[in-house]
């Protein structure tokens, strides 16, 4: 079984989903697939408590960073403006368009050569 | 492995033999959990029409080999005990009654204080004579101590039965089990199997029922159904145990719980049959009642307040997650469950509890601590996963990690890291493998194109042995030497020049000789390549490659198979070769048949040979010095042959000669520099190490008269080729430690060879000098590309292309030659001399004063390579002059 | 197995994983399971400014299913024993 998440049993760890959320939370316990089980779950950027434990399917792990003890960041970035993480789909929004679009052109491509080759 | 822990087979260590029969009979019908119940009480024939034996399935959901091991008893079987056990441990006195169980049991025995929970398996000596007490017919309200001595009544069938609870137990996968299995009714003339672990619930109530029935409610027994009396412990139908966890009754407050108990006391019957009857946690109910009881009745005097949070547990925290875990004491379960509430380590919860109770000595509650801590540490997770999950988990992980042949599984990283270590210790057959990626790769030498230098300082070194053994012989004659060699020079009197060197090589007496030689000494080369067997037929079909220049590679390509079929032959040969060389790893004997038969070198199916082909592609190249592994000396004579035959057709003659490919590109600069550093270094060394005159001379006609030579060496491969052949040949031709001379016939054939090299090369020596644009756009590609071996920061202009290996050609060719021909090869090429020493002379004064460091290494490097083919003929060139050798 | 095998020669190398959510990490690789989950020391992210989530993290766990690329120094690998390699596996998958 995969030991790398050992290390990480029992402290704290932020872990970045793959619909970008970020949470810091305390790692109970995983398995072979990632699923991790983790409590005092809170929002990484604005300290929010979400849960007291969660269960995270291993499929929505990104990854899971290890919380260095030194400074106690889970609450600094609340000020910084900082961005939505990304998600790991990368979702083009109407996608169908651009589909669209391609294959628009392309029969205009096709129109052109058809009518030079007539000419 | 059994589906939730089930198991069916009830194996009959833990039953009376009496009962093995019927149960193998019901395990035919039904192999359910249940299987060991009472068919003939309780089955209604339902099962008869169902063809259980087709289910193959069934087995595997259920399991029917397991033993009676960690069954799933949801907390019956050993947390009832326990549970009782830690009632009675949890009167302050009860130290006494334990020393007497000691005897059997060992020194363990104290250690079950309740707080202990899970450690009750180790010694069930304690597990049960508290239990004992339970079906004793003791008042209920008895003093502990009182109680304490009761089991003392009944030590000896006690004791036996522990023994046999330990030999359960030692046996490890049924520690729990046993701990379980054997109660101690045998005092009521129930056997042990009542409390088998599956029928928890119903042995509970039976024993209940009938065993204690002043000693529990009575109102517990009218719960049961009326079948599960008597011998038969699995009762309960078999949907039952899985609904019933939840302990409904006991999930009230504390005072409520003690009410109820009390009431159970009091023998209202309605609460505690609920509870033990309907909770399928008979065992925490079952188990709580005793104590409760007992605990009312002490509680007076001692312990009360300890005693209630203790008890608040098991109704604050409904067991209705944790089924599997009940296997483990059900006490220990509780204490679980309020820790992961409270998230306080369980140890010190324990210690804490512990204090008030325990009248051991502080060493001995020290020691026991220690022992405690260690034991739940252990058995924290136990009874989760039965021996035979764990074993199949184990071996899962294992398989995922370990082979039997890491090399073949984790090929790459194996290799790689010998690679890396650079340790090719000794000649294991891994090293050998490592050194097959090493010798081409080359990381520990920075790269591989220093190890082309290699290869061609190696070829040069040969070269250069012959000129240093040639030296000694031109000067031995010198009065026949001078006249001719400085004629040419154009540096003696004009009286000498009358000797004109052409007529000399024209002798009509020797071409005579060379005639009637020829035909007689090819024939004794070819024969003495007999043994590597050059078909007739291949030889005239390859004819061909005389006429046309194979300027597009497709061309060749197709005559050889097809691009596709080409590179389908180099996937197979690299097959062939892992193959090979995973034999040699596992020690075992290599076969090279197969892979000879991949190569096609002697196939003659296709105009151009596909093995020719196959070194076109930079993959094939790269495969050759682990195929020289693999073969023996007549195939790698063989695939020579076959080499030197078909040159012409060589992808890389064509792309390096600069006659058809003027404007070489970065990439074939690169494909020429990684043919030159493995596959010229195979030939030299195989030349060098194990071939014979004879063989060399082969190789060498083959390459003559197959080949067009002058085109062949327009190309830097082609000269370096034909370099390697003759320079080898002369040195072994010099050789004194060779002992024999060489014989009539081997002379007479070198001597017709070599003039047939000579006369395909007559007249257009000096083409072998590539033009100065084509020089310029080398020097120009591999300056920008990474071919260079030009110094960094050496300014481009004084990048030169380096010469070293035409004069290396000329020095070789001119070594083997005899006066005549050494005269021409002056006469044809006198211009590149004489342009190669004033190049040298212009260097030092066109530079400016900054780099003539440089300039004067550019300068000694033009002299050496240029006095390479002098000192041939004992001549040398230095500031600007050719003079004698000393 | 392959690409378990190569990415064990590439522990303690410093490697850069791009994931599939456009975050970049630059770290040391300490190890890797079967999965390809890696792990890496002394990360550091390439946009710290916009996604600083990781900026007190030096120890991380990336799920391999999440990852889009790992960029290697070119002379980490050796090509010519990787082809082998993939060959060998070709072969024996094909057995």
């Amino acid at each position: 079984m995969s030991p790398l998440l050992k290390d990480f049993l029992n402290k704290r760890i932020v872990v970045i989903t793959t619909e970008g959320q970020c949470v810091c939370a305390t790692l109970e316990g995983f398995d072979n697939s990632t699923n991790l089980l983790i409590s005092q779950v809170k929002n990484r950027v604005s300290g929010e408590k979400i849960a007291s434990s969660y269960v995270l399917r291993g499929n929505q792990v990104v990854c899971c960073g290890l919380l260095e003890d030194s400074a106690n960041p889970e609450l600094d970035l609340a000020s910084l403006g900082v961005a939505p993480l990304k998600d790991t789909r990368n979702y083009v929004p109407n996608e169908h368009v651009v589909w669209q679009h391609v294959w628009a052109k392309k029969q205009q491509q096709t129109l052109h050569t058809s009518s030079d080759t007539n000419t | 492995m059994s589906f939730f822990g089930f198991d069916t087979s009830l194996s009959g260590q833990n039953k009376g033999s009496n009962r093995d029969s019927r149960k193998k009979a019901n395990n035919r019908k039904s192999k359910s959990p249940e299987a060991a119940m009472d068919f003939e009480d309780t089955y209604q024939g339902f099962g008869e029409h169902e063809g259980e034996e087709d289910d193959y399935l069934n087995d595997e959901t259920f399991g029917n080999a397991t033993e009676l091991g960690a069954d799933f008893d949801f907390g019956y079987g050993k947390g009832e005990l326990e549970a009782v056990g830690q009632s009675s441990v949890s009167q302050p006195a009860l130290n006494r009654s334990y020393a007497s169980a000691a005897t059997s049991t060992g020194s363990e025995m104290p250690m079950s204080g309740y707080h202990t929970g899970p450690a009750h398996i180790m010694d069930d000596g304690m597990d049960f004579t508290p239990m004992e007490s339970l079906w004793t017919n003791q008042p209920r309200a008895m003093p502990p101590q009182q109680y304490q001595q009761q089991p003392e009544v009944q030590v000896l069938s006690m004791e036996e039965l522990e023994r046999q609870q330990q030999l359960q137990q030692q046996h490890p996968q049924h520690g729990y089990v046993g701990g379980v299995a054997p109660p101690p009714p045998v005092g009521y003339g129930y056997p042990p199997q009542a409390f088998m672990p599956q029928a928890g619930y119903q042995g509970m109530p039976q024993n209940m029922q009938q065993g204690m029935p002043q000693g529990l409610p009575q109102g517990l027994p009218q719960g049961m159904p009326q079948g599960l009396t008597q011998g038969m412990p699995q009762g309960l139908p078999r949907g039952m145990p899985m609904p019933m966890p939840v302990p409904m009754p006991m999930a009230g407050p504390p005072q409520r719980f003690s009410q109820a108990s009390h009431a159970v006391q009091h023998q209202q019957p309605i609460s505690a049959g609920q509870q033990s009857g309907q909770a399928s946690f008979v065992a925490p109910g079952s188990s709580q009642s005793p104590e409760l009881s007992q605990q009312s009745a002490t509680s007076s005097t001692q312990l009360p307040t300890t005693k209630s949070p203790v008890m608040a547990a098991p109704g604050l925290f409904p067991q209705v997650s944790k089924p599997p875990q009940s296997v483990s004491s059900s006490r220990g379960q509780f204490v679980t469950e309020q820790d992961s509430r409270e998230s306080t380590p369980r140890g010190a919860r324990r210690g804490s509890m512990r204090k008030p109770q325990e009248p051991l000595s502080p060493e001995d509650l020290k020691r026991l601590q220690i022992r405690q801590a260690k034991v739940d540490k252990i058995l924290r997770h136990s009874g989760v996963m039965t021996p035979r999950d764990k074993d199949f988990i184990t071996r899962y992980q294992l398989s995922q990690i370990v082979t039997d042949d890491p090399y073949n599984e984790d090929f790459y990283f194996q290799v790689y890291k010998i690679i890396q270590r650079g340790g090719i210790v000794g000649e294991s057959n891994k090293g050998l493998i490592a050194r097959a990626y090493l010798e081409h790769s080359g990381h520990r030498l920075g790269g591989r194109y220093k190890r082309a230098d290699v290869a061609l300082q190696r070829m040069q070194s040969q070269v250069e042995k012959a000129v240093t053994v040639a030296k000694e012989r031109p000067q031995k004659s010198r009065e026949n030497l001078d006249s001719a060699k400085e004629g040419v020079l154009g540096k003696i009197s004009s009286a000498r020049n009358s000797k004109a060197p052409r007529r000399q090589l024209q002798i009509p007496l020797q071409k005579g000789d060379d005639e009637d030689v020829s035909s007689s000494a090819i024939e004794d080369v070819v024969q003495s390549m007999n043994g590597v067997d050059i078909s007739s037929s291949s030889k005239t079909r390859r004819r061909s490659s005389y006429a046309f220049r194979s300027v597009d590679q497709r061309a060749v390509l197709s005559r050889s198979g097809g691009r596709k079929f080409v590179l389908s032959l180099i996937e197979t040969v690299y097959a062939e070769v892992l193959e090979l060389e995973a034999q040699l790893r596992s020690g075992k004997e290599t076969d090279s048949t197969e892979l000879w038969e991949a190569l096609h070198i002697a196939d003659d199916a296709y105009e151009v040979s596909p093995f020719i082909s196959i070194l076109s592609f930079d993959k094939g190249v790269k495969i050759m010095p682990r195929i020289f592994n693999f073969l023996n000396k007549d195939q790698k004579l063989k695939l020579l042959y076959c080499f030197f035959s078909e040159l012409s057709h060589l992808n890389i003659i064509v792309t390096s000669s600069y006659k058809t490919n003027p404007n070489p590109s970065d990439s074939q600069l690169k494909k020429l520099e990684l043919f030159q550093s493995v596959f010229l270094k195979i030939i030299v060394s195989f030349l060098s190490s194990s071939a014979e005159f004879l063989e060399v001379l082969g190789l060498l006609l083959a390459l003559v008269k197959n080949n067009n030579v002058s085109f062949i060496s327009t190309s830097k491969i082609g000269l370096n080729l034909i370099t390697v052949l003759i320079s080898r040949a002369a040195l072994i031709k010099q050789d004194v430690s060779r002992g024999n001379v060489l014989s009539s016939m081997e002379a007479s054939s070198w001597n017709e060879i070599y003039d047939k090299l000579f006369t395909a090369l007559e007249t257009k020596l000096a083409v072998v000098f590539p033009p100065d644009e084509y020089t310029a756009k080398v020097v120009t590609a591999s300056s920008s590309g990474t071919v260079t071996s030009a110094t960094a920061g050496q300014s481009q202009k004084h990048q030169f292309y380096d010469q070293s290996y035409i004069w290396q050609f000329l020095a070789s060719l001119a070594l083997s030659g005899k006066l005549n021909h050494q005269r021409v090869i002056i006469d044809e090429i006198r211009e590149e001399i004489f342009g190669t020493i004033s190049r040298a002379e212009q260097l030092l004064s066109s530079t400016p004063a900054e780099e003539q460091q440089i300039a004067m290494y550019q300068r000694d490097k033009l002299y050496q390579d240029l006095n390479l083919f002098l000192n041939v003929m004992g001549l040398v060139a230095r500031d600007g002059e050719i003079s004698e050798l000393k | 197995m392959l690409f378990f095998s190569f990415f064990k020669t590439l522990v303690d190398q410093e490697v850069t994983v791009e994931l599939k959510n456009d975050i970049e990490l630059k770290g040391t690789l300490k190890s890797v399971d079967q999965f390809l989950n890696l792990k890496l020391d002394n990360i550091s992210c390439s946009d710290e400014s916009k996604y600083p989530h990781l900026l007190s993290v030096r120890n991380i766990f990336i799920r391999g299913s999440t990852v889009r690329y790992v960029y290697l120094d070119k002379n980490m690998v050796d090509t010519n024993l990787l082809q082998d390699a993939a060959r060998r596996e070709a072969m024996s998958s094909r057995k």
